[in-house]
């Protein structure tokens, strides 16, 4: 595998860029609860603040999303990683990998960074114990030349986590 | 020995030959007196006088006896010929400044008093001269003896003419009364204007204007060396100057008639120019110039024998008007007194008409393009004399004093800066001073909510011919797009063709400096062009407003269209597009493309509905087929928003609407056709007994004058129950039908429910005092078919505040300028966040008093 | 008095009349078009799937090109399959 963990930065298409200024528009007029976009000059990187939710493992514990858009978003879906260090959870790498299926083979053009987000905090929020995935250490051995998880060819544990 | 000039060797001399000297400076003294008392030097005075001036000059007294001779002089001058000469004037000095004005009036003054006292005091002048030359004379031969003895010697004797010289100006000059300048103005001004009208009157100076200023053209230095009668009048001016000049007056006669020669220049400067901004004047006035106050000098100082130096320099003295060196063929080569008089008079008469027309650009202006002539002949003064920044400065107090005013329509600004952009185009190419006198216009505009409509009014009315009202400024503006949209083909042209090297010389040679008022942030003129939609869309701050209003105004026009005939629009879309760029016209070409997709679509529907419709009774009866149907059918989405109004239109028309929609719906699966019932426009006949009228009318109209077929009188509430629009709704909009006469209204049995009759026969509408106005009247329509770009706005604004609001609680606290880009960054598409900063400023200030935000240090944040 | 109308000359608005306003993929408003297309209508028509579903022609055919396996309909993951 020879990729680097930036993702190709072309320039976004037409197609893209255009629904992700709808996106931002209805983040800013209905953002999801827990979450903070902090906007900044680009369109096609977004760092989210992530709250967790109350009466969960997480609460009060506050973490960094960094999502990457392709150039043909959203026909493919958006890179999204925890900015280390990220949380304690069985599906989420020490490097920020999230194993999370509709981030790879389940991501659909209908999903929204919005509904994501959701996804995501859904999954800390009924996580049974803070711990580290058990290949977690040679997962991140093998992804230390820098590679998206979007490389990776999950395999997703399991439906209740 | 100094025996010309040591009286100190007196003292050694004896009693007696100091009586002896004595006697002879005795005898000396009475020789004076009766040689100045006879104004004639005689043969036995000349004899009597040498051998005493040699006694005395043996004795060393020369300078004595000169000093007092010179005395003598002066006594005798001062005396006579001095007080003789100044009483003359004494009438007019002394008098006050109304009888001053009267004076003037007199024909023959001061010509004949100046004249003659000139005359008397410079011939008593001349023969003190030849008194003192006498003397001189003695000097001289007494003089030439000692020569011989004395090696160094020096001749006292000659500088005593100079003496007497300096002596009788300084006389005359420290008696002067104050006045005298003064007359000696009035004198040359007359003899000036009675010059100017003998050649005027004559042959010698043609007032023919030509409009090609050839400037090397032979004919126009042509110079008659005898001006047939004026010569006479100069020979007399002549004399005076001369005269003047004999008593120490130079410079002051030249002061004199130089004033005089300005002065008849000014007014010339001012009949010719006047009010009449179509003439060029200049041409004009510089041939004028030639013909009369420097032919008159040249005539002048021809007669005081100064004129005509052969002399090569004055060559060097270069007209900057001529490109070649003047030269008068006439005359030969002019003097060089003549040449910078030329100069002189030249820059004078620019500078005064300049200063004129500046003092009536506003005018001019108003009147351009008719004026242009006027602003050639201003740019070429201006040329000269380099002062442009007047031009500016009061070009623009002449504008806020009269111009930006409230009493002035913003259509008359608007107008009136078209014409200043076109006149000043010519004066500046470059546009510098373009930048300086449209800014306050500029300025003033942008704080008329009205702008950017009368804006885009130039703009779409000048397609369709019916720009009513005044001036053209709407042809213009899109002609001027016209004419952008041909340089640009030309331009692309010339591209194609590859400059080749000689070209780029060219205009390497005919690069100029910017003029110093140019600013340096705003580029060179190479990269500066006059566009006046440029400057429009300055006025405005940002295209997309324009464009914004452009597309409601479109909108309405295309709504109210019963054809489909769009070319104008097209064609203006087109422009537009090579001015703004395609994707900000994106939504008006959709709507353009509607009414082609509508039309087409209309008639496929019609042609194919026609036939397969089955000739349904009502339709029959109520004698209405689809053939007066026509639809336009809009991608509401691309158009601004529509008002909507209920409307229960006539249940014949609503039928062949429905199968309309249904046919459409069967061609274009899936798609459905829904009416705007309240929009669109409708040719109806109204048949009375005795006549018919037409009328193109909106829906609503027709549908409330269809109801009374049925019934001659309703009652406001039942009929507006029927139509189906709010009572308060259908009071206002039937008074169109009102006001033609066609309907009366009288008092119902409610106070707010009054009736509605139709007027039925002729006798009736005369009754009431309409005249019939004739059949296709087009209603002046009130309503419109379109929310207005403010009614936008503020449903725009509703979602930009939201975001705004998770902004702030995002951020915290924001700049102006940080949540302006942050808009400007992610709002691009439905709705595109297109507002200027002002716009922005204002509506946060609107949220501030809404109690929802808060600013603080230009921070804002939310309201806690 | 009698009214002979001589033309009516009438306004209406087309709509593509699907259940949702916007594209689940473009998030662009149906009556619109896709980001891609110029005139709304005729140019950039919608097509439904058997689901039931609407997208824009061209949104869809463009998920639908880049899926390597059988494509889902986006919305309801049921397999795409193009409505008559």
């Amino acid at each position: 595998m020879t990729s680097s963990s930036v993702p190709s930065r072309k320039v976004l298409s037409k197609i893209a860029s255009n629904r992700l200024q709808k996106e931002v528009m209805e983040w800013q007029t209905n953002p999801p609860a827990g979450f903070k976009y902090k906007v900044n000059d680009s369109l096609q990187r977004w760092i989210i603040e992530v709250t967790g939710a109350p009466g969960t493992l997480y609460t009060g514990e506050t973490y960094q999303l960094q999502v990457d858009f392709p150039e043909h978003y959203p026909m493919e879906a958006p890179q999204v990683i925890f900015i280390p260090p990220a949380p304690l959870h069985p599906h989420i790498y020490s490097n920020g990998h999230i194993c999370l299926d509709i981030l790879y083979d389940s991501w659909s053009p209908a999903m929204t960074v919005s509904s994501v987000c959701i996804s995501i905090l859904s999954m800390l929020s009924s996580s049974p114990a803070k711990e580290r995935p058990a290949d977690n250490d040679r997962y991140v051995r093998n992804c230390r030349n820098g590679r998206s998880p979007k490389e990776t060819r999950w395999w997703f544990h399991d439906d209740k986590v | 020995m100094a025996m010309l000039c040591d009286p100190e060797a007196l003292d050694s001399l004896s009693e007696d030959a100091i009586a002896g000297i004595l006697q002879y400076w005795a005898h000396f003294c009475d020789l004076t007196d009766s040689l100045l008392s006879q104004n004639v030097p005689s043969c036995g005075l000349d004899s009597q006088l040498g051998p005493t001036i040699a006694t005395l000059c043996d004795h060393g007294l020369a300078s004595l006896l000169q000093d007092h001779f010179l005395q003598s002089l002066e006594e005798a001058f001062k005396k006579s010929a001095v007080k003789k000469f100044w009483q003359q004037f004494h009438s007019y000095c002394d008098a006050s400044a109304i009888e001053k004005a009267n004076f003037h009036e007199q024909d023959n003054w001061p010509e004949e008093i100046l004249s003659k006292s000139l005359k008397e005091i410079c011939s008593e002048k001349r023969s003190q001269e030849n008194c003192l030359l006498v003397l001189v004379e003695n000097l001289k031969s007494f003089e030439d003896r000692i020569a011989k003895r004395e090696s160094e010697i020096e001749h006292p004797s000659s500088q005593l003419m100079s003496r007497y010289q300096l002596m009788a100006s300084s006389v005359l000059l420290t008696t002067l009364p104050w006045d005298f300048p003064d007359i000696l103005r009035i004198y040359f001004k007359k003899k000036l204007e009675e010059l100017n009208s003998m050649i005027a009157d004559g042959d010698s100076y043609e007032l023919e204007i030509n409009i090609h200023d050839s400037q090397n053209d032979a004919d126009f230095y042509h110079m008659d060396t005898s001006m047939c009668g004026c010569n006479g009048l100069v020979m007399q001016i002549g004399k005076v100057v001369s005269d003047l000049r004999s008593l120490g007056f130079t410079s002051m006669a030249e002061d004199a008639y130089s004033f005089a020669i300005f002065l008849l220049l000014k007014s010339k400067v001012n009949e010719l120019a006047g009010d009449d901004y179509r003439v060029p004047v200049l041409w004009s006035l510089k041939k004028w110039i030639r013909a009369v106050p420097l032919q008159f000098l040249h005539d002048l100082l021809g007669y005081l024998g100064d004129s005509i130096e052969y002399e090569k320099e004055s060559l060097n003295v270069k007209s900057p008007l001529a490109s070649q060196p003047s030269s008068f063929p006439g005359i030969g080569i002019p003097s060089e007194a003549l040449v910078r008089w030329q100069l002189r008079l030249e820059y004078f008469a620019y500078e005064t008409l300049q200063d004129l027309r500046i003092g009536k650009l506003f005018e001019i202006i108003v009147d351009y393009p008719d004026s242009s002539p006027a602003i050639e002949d201003l740019k070429r003064c201006l040329e000269y004399t380099g002062q442009h920044s007047k031009l500016v400065d009061s070009f623009i107090s002449s504008l806020k004093y009269r111009l930006l005013t409230a009493g002035a329509s913003t259509n008359d600004i608007l107008h009136q800066y078209v014409s200043t952009i076109k006149a000043l185009r010519t004066i500046d190419p470059a546009g510098v001073f373009l930048e300086a006198v449209g800014e306050p216009i500029r300025d003033y505009l942008r704080g008329r909510k009205d702008t950017i409509k009368c804006i885009v009014t130039m703009l779409t009315d000048g397609t369709g011919g019916n720009s009513g009202g005044s001036g053209n400024a709407g042809d213009s503006l899109l002609e001027e797009l016209n004419r952008d949209a041909e340089n640009q083909d030309g331009a692309d042209f010339e591209e194609d063709g590859g400059t080749d090297e000689k070209q780029a010389w060219l205009n390497a040679e005919r690069w100029e400096p910017d003029p110093v008022e140019a600013d340096p942030l705003k580029g060179s003129r190479n990269r500066r062009k006059i566009d006046i939609l440029e400057l429009m869309v300055g006025i405005i701050g940002s295209k997309d407003q324009l464009v914004n209003e452009y597309r409601v105004m479109l909108a309405e026009k295309l709504l109210n269209k019963s054809d489909y005939d769009i070319d104008s629009e097209i064609r203006t879309l087109e422009l537009l597009k090579i001015h703004f760029g395609e994707s900000s016209m994106q939504k008006c070409e959709i709507m353009l493309n509607d009414l082609i997709d509508s039309k087409r679509t209309n008639a496929n529907i019609k042609a194919t509905l026609g036939k397969a419709a089955a000739p349904g009774s009502e339709q029959r009866e109520m004698n209405i087929s689809l053939d007066i149907l026509d639809a336009t059918i809009i991608s509401s989405n691309f158009w601004p928003p529509i008002q909507e109004e209920e409307l229960n239109i006539p249940s014949s028309v609503n039928q062949l609407l429905s199968d309309y929609a249904k046919r459409f719906h069967e061609i274009k699966t899936p798609r459905k056709l829904m009416w705007k019932k309240n929009l669109g426009t409708v040719k109806l006949e109204l048949q009375f007994e005795d006549r018919s009228m037409r009328f193109t009318v909106s829906p609503v109209h027709a549908a409330i004058i269809m109801q009374f077929q049925e019934k001659p009188s309703w009652s406001s509430k039942i009929l507006a129950a029927e139509i189906g629009m709010p009572a308060d709704t259908l009071n206002r909009r039937i008074s169109f039908w009102i006001s033609k006469g066609i309907l009366t209204e009288s008092a119902g049995r409610e106070p707010d429910d009054p009736s509605f009759t139709i007027v039925d026969s002729m006798a009736d509408l005369n009754k009431n005092g309409l005249a019939s106005e004739g059949c296709q009247l087009m209603e002046e329509e009130s309503e419109r078919s379109v929310a207005s770009v403010e009614e936008q706005l503020i449903k725009e604004m509703t979602v930009f505040e939201k975001f705004i609001m998770g902004l702030l609680t995002n951020y915290g606290t924001a700049t102006l300028d940080k949540i302006h880009n942050t808009l400007k960054m992610f709002c691009i598409s439905e709705p595109t966040y297109d507002k200027s900063l002002h716009q922005l400023q204002s509506f946060l200030s609107d949220l501030i008093s809404e109690e929802k935000i808060e600013m603080r240090d230009g921070l804002y944040s939310l309201k806690k | 008095m009698k009214v002979k109308i001589l033309q009516w000359h009438a306004v209406g608005s087309w709509t593509w009349d699907a259940q949702d306003e916007t594209c689940g993929i473009c998030r662009m408003a149906f009556d619109g078009c896709c980001p891609d297309c110029k005139f709304p209508g005729d140019d950039c028509p919608l097509i439904w799937g058997v689901c039931n579903h609407a997208y824009h022609l061209h949104c869809i055919l463009k998920w639908v090109n880049s899926q390597n396996s059988t494509p889902h309909c986006p919305m309801c993951r049921r397999e795409w399959q193009f409505k008559a």
